[in-house]
């Protein structure tokens, strides 16, 4: 089986060949073809060729296409900044104002070239799958993507005091989001991947939420021309899924190392596809036999779940993770995960 | 009755309503005056918005945003409304507080920064992507007694090793306290020794009572 219908065997609860692992190695793949950060987080190109190396590598079975957004910050006029270790970040946002906000969302040519690196990425990444891995598009809600363009504080302080032109931005990110996520569709992602912040409660509040913003969500996910998965973004996702589980589109939900598969599934029912939980960041730390073993207990955890994609948690897995580490997850899918299916 | 100020101003946080909280402490200061205000409504308030944060879970960014913005806005009329009020000349310590290197996520910085200054700290804000000789420059420069750093991602957090690094380097340990914060602590708690951080307060809120004990024991240790 390829990684793709892999994935689509965990969305249909189907036995595969080898369970479906998912690793967030957006990041590694210049390590893999030896790239500049810069250089790689710039050109297309050599995101690609970092992602084939994974592909080929690791048999990876999902793809993701830049796991990071600051570039749609920089296309609305914010400051970037390159590390050597870790994807870019945005220095100095870019709009203050709801209208800026608004009116620049709207224009066609911010939309293109906010989006431009991501959508050549996701076309090369297709070009070059040749073990037809599933490949996952990275983007923002409509909920999200502000705090890219205004930075968190300013749309954090735009939805908490100034309710009107929160909503003006609102409206607008709408039709930029359905917009993008169709076109990664188009340009060959299977699945677009959503980390969602300003949606969890620890962020603001639970009547924000559900009065604010989930309707919101509900409008743009409607939409989009393919299934979605919500990524937890580095915080527990269990708190807010019952407010996130009947959004249209909505197949999967990547969870965090601190969230239990067991509540996912009293809330969220047995067949939406739970991902996890693997903490990614700091796999460097464990020789290839502990992975093993912590793998080994997700599996057990989810003996009976065939809507499971083992998965890393967190942000991208670092650079000083040794391969042997990011080995020993597949290692694992197919011998543990396989036997499962067959004890079953 | 009339309501209790206190848990008046603790609902119109939780429901991020500013202009209540506002106009619950601008009635009290009318009435009783500013530091009143502050001492009997605004920090018992803060303080079980901070116990609700630690303990359940309950309180959001957004409602602790709030009641930073509250308690600065009214920090600000205070001032201008009794400039000599013994509250804000009170004077606790010096800190120097910045998002170490690599790092640029200001939110929780800045409402650190606006609790401090509210319980009479002096706070030195050195900004976004702090390089770690940096921090203890500016420390010495100042005679601060604590480095703050924040940091938000895992990634970022390892940077701080080297502010722990710079002080052992020269000869500061005892003498400069290291207070670290971010939300990537409060999800890793182990991360605090990790990077050689003195402490940790589980929120913006408390960290004044964590700033407070840490320049409390400099003290008792300089008395010796």
């Amino acid at each position: 089986m390829t990684g793709l219908e892999r994935v689509l065997s965990a969305v249909q609860g189907n036995v595969p060949d080898r369970p479906a692992v998912s690793m967030t190695l957006s990041l590694y793949g210049a390590k893999m073809i030896n790239a500049p950060l810069k250089e790689y987080y710039s050109h297309a190109r050599l995101y690609a060729e970092g992602q084939q190396a994974v592909s080929e590598t690791f048999d990876a079975d999902i793809l993701f296409t830049p796991f990071t957004l600051a570039s749609i910050g920089e296309a609305f006029g914010s400051q970037l900044v390159f590390f050597d270790t870790h994807p870019p970040n945005i220095t100095v946002p870019g709009c203050k104002s709801a209208e800026r906000v608004a009116s620049l969302a709207k224009n066609p040519l911010i939309q293109e070239k906010s989006v431009h690196y991501h959508m050549e990425a996701t076309e090369l990444m297709k070009k070059y799958n040749n073990k037809k891995a599933a490949i996952g598009g990275v983007f923002l809600s409509p909920a999200d993507l502000p705090a890219m363009i205004m930075g968190m504080e300013g749309w954090l302080n735009t939805l908490l005091f100034e309710k009107k032109e929160a909503n003006i931005i609102l409206e607008s990110m709408i039709e930029f989001f359905v917009n993008t996520a169709n076109a990664f569709f188009q340009a060959g992602a299977h699945l677009l991947v959503l980390p969602m912040a300003f949606c969890n409660p620890h962020i603001v509040t639970r009547s924000m939420v559900e009065k604010f913003l989930i309707p919101v969500l509900k409008e743009a996910f409607r939409q989009v021309e393919g299934p979605i998965v919500l990524h937890h973004v580095g915080l527990p996702l269990s708190p807010f899924l019952e407010q996130l589980k009947n959004l249209p589109n909505v197949v999967g939900y990547a969870l965090d190392r601190s969230d239990s598969f067991s509540k996912a599934r009293e809330t969220l029912g047995t067949t939406p596809v739970l991902l996890g939980n693997i903490d990614g960041p700091t796999l460097y730390r464990y020789s290839p036999e502990d992975i093993m073993t912590r793998c080994q207990r997700i599996y057990e955890n989810r003996k009976n779940d065939n809507y499971f994609i083992l998965a890393t948690s967190g942000a991208d897995i670092p650079l000083q993770t040794p391969e042997e580490n990011i080995h020993a997850l597949v290692k694992t899918a197919a011998a543990y995960g396989t036997e499962r299916f067959h004890e079953a | 009755m009339e309501e209790n100020p206190v848990q008046k101003l603790v609902e119109a946080m939780m429901d991020a309503d500013r202009d209540l909280a506002q106009d619950v402490l601008v009635n009290y200061a009318e009435k009783k005056g500013y530091v009143e205000a502050a001492s009997h409504v605004l920090e018992p308030a803060l303080f079980i918005i901070g116990e609700k944060w630690e303990s359940s879970g309950d309180v959001s960014l957004a409602q602790a945003y709030v009641a930073a913005k509250v308690a600065g806005d009214f920090m600000t009329l205070s001032v201008l409304n009794e400039p000599f009020s013994k509250d804000y000349d009170d004077k606790k310590g010096i800190v120097v507080i910045g998002n170490i290197e690599d790092d640029y996520h200001s939110l929780g910085r800045n409402m650190v920064k606006i609790f401090l200054e509210k319980d009479g700290w002096v706070v030195h804000d050195l900004g976004n992507d702090v390089l770690a000789s940096e921090f203890v420059d500016k420390a010495l420069e100042y005679e601060a007694d604590i480095i703050a750093v924040s940091a938000m991602m895992y990634s970022t957090a390892m940077n701080i090793i080297k502010v722990r690094e710079e002080l052992e380097k020269r000869n500061l340990n005892n003498k400069i306290k290291l207070v670290v914060g971010g939300a990537v602590f409060k999800l890793r708690p182990d991360l605090v020794e990790e990077v050689g951080g003195d402490g940790t307060a589980p929120n913006a809120i408390k960290a004044p009572k964590l700033f407070n004990e840490i320049y409390q024991n400099l003290r008792k240790k300089e008395a010796l």
